[in-house]
């Protein structure tokens, strides 16, 4: 029996193939490096050679405490070094990004770009006429 | 929202935009034509006035690196990120043009040896901070006008008043260009600490 002719346009998949893989890209994200505050300072890091905690604190915008929690926790994962002097009294604070925070952080910034370029195919062919309108 | 890369411009060039330090010296450039046109002074005054000039250079430099690292923090740049531009194929072949006129000033027109080697610093200085891609367009822009004024108005006053008009407006146009750029230091830490939770958010505006 001959199958009914529809007169609307067929309905686009996503394969299932290309669904998978942005799942798995997405798992594989460094959590340590997603969060947005780590994210700032690595970025920071990763513009300079040592940056001290005053610097830190103004260029991320984030209080004294959370500033050094959070370079604890990247300082235990190895991303950064916290080097501590002292100068007429007072303490001196800087961070070192190592070698393998630089490695995680253009690695993380690369899975962001396979997850938009996953995104930006998903979105064409489910949404093909929007794909021509529209530039995102 | 401050996007990643101003937190990145922020940090490769927070030293570069505090050239506000040396004040006092395009300040008194400006000034040098108004002083061409005094009496002469005695020897005397006039070195009691260069030590007090240089006095006030070293005093404005000291406390405005100590008020700018209360306030901001300090940042070290390493040595090949200070270099990176260095490389850039248009520096380099600036440079080449630059030695070759160097060597013909010197030993064929045995003239204007000085005079090449100060314009050619400068405009290959100038042209660095224009060509980098991570400075701000804005700060680029303002660099690339500050260039054109320079060695396009530059020329016409090179023989006026002895050359103190020329000094006059290349101190203009160093004093302008630093006060802009601290001014641009300014609005991006305040930027980053007026959004919503800081940098860190915006840290992850990227893609756009």
């Amino acid at each position: 029996m001959a199958k009914p002719l529809s007169v609307l346009p067929p309905k686009p998949r996503v394969p299932r193939v290309q669904g998978d893989s942005l799942a798995i890209t997405l798992a594989d994200l460094n959590r340590v490096v997603h969060e947005p505050a780590r994210l700032a300072i690595l970025t920071v890091l990763a513009s300079c050679d040592t940056a001290d905690f005053k610097f830190l604190e103004t260029a991320t915008g984030l209080t004294k405490g959370n500033l050094s929690v959070q370079l604890t926790r990247l300082e235990e994962a190895s991303l950064i070094r916290i080097e501590k002097a002292t100068k007429k009294n007072r303490p001196l604070t800087a961070a070192r990004i190592l070698a393998e925070g630089r490695y995680q952080l253009a690695r993380y910034w690369r899975r962001m770009e396979e997850i938009r370029g996953s995104h930006e195919v998903a979105h064409n062919q489910t949404n093909p006429n929007l794909a021509t309108a529209t530039n995102y | 929202m401050p996007s990643s890369r101003r937190l990145e411009f922020a940090a490769r060039h927070f030293g570069d935009l505090q050239t506000i330090r040396f004040a006092p010296v395009p300040a008194a450039m400006v000034l040098t034509l108004t002083a061409h046109r005094m009496p002469h002074l005695s020897p005397s005054v006039g070195r009691g006035m260069l030590l007090g000039f240089l006095l006030l250079v070293g005093g404005f430099y000291w406390w405005s690196t100590a008020a700018i690292r209360r306030h901001y923090g300090s940042v070290k740049i390493s040595g090949k990120e200070a270099q990176r531009m260095q490389s850039h194929p248009i520096i380099r072949a600036l440079y080449a043009i630059m030695f070759v006129g160097l060597l013909w000033s010197r030993f064929v027109a045995h003239s204007h040896f000085s005079d090449l080697y100060i314009s050619s610093t400068i405009f290959i200085g100038m042209l660095t901070t224009i060509l980098d891609s991570t400075n701000l367009a804005s700060r680029r822009v303002a660099w690339a006008i500050g260039l054109v004024v320079l060695f396009t108005a530059g020329l016409f006053l090179i023989g006026i008043e002895g050359g103190a008009a020329f000094f006059s407006l290349a101190g203009t146009v160093w004093l302008s260009l630093s006060v802009f750029d601290f001014l641009l230091l300014r609005r991006t830490f305040t930027e980053i600490s007026a959004s919503p939770s800081g940098g860190a958010t915006g840290a992850l505006v990227r893609f756009g």
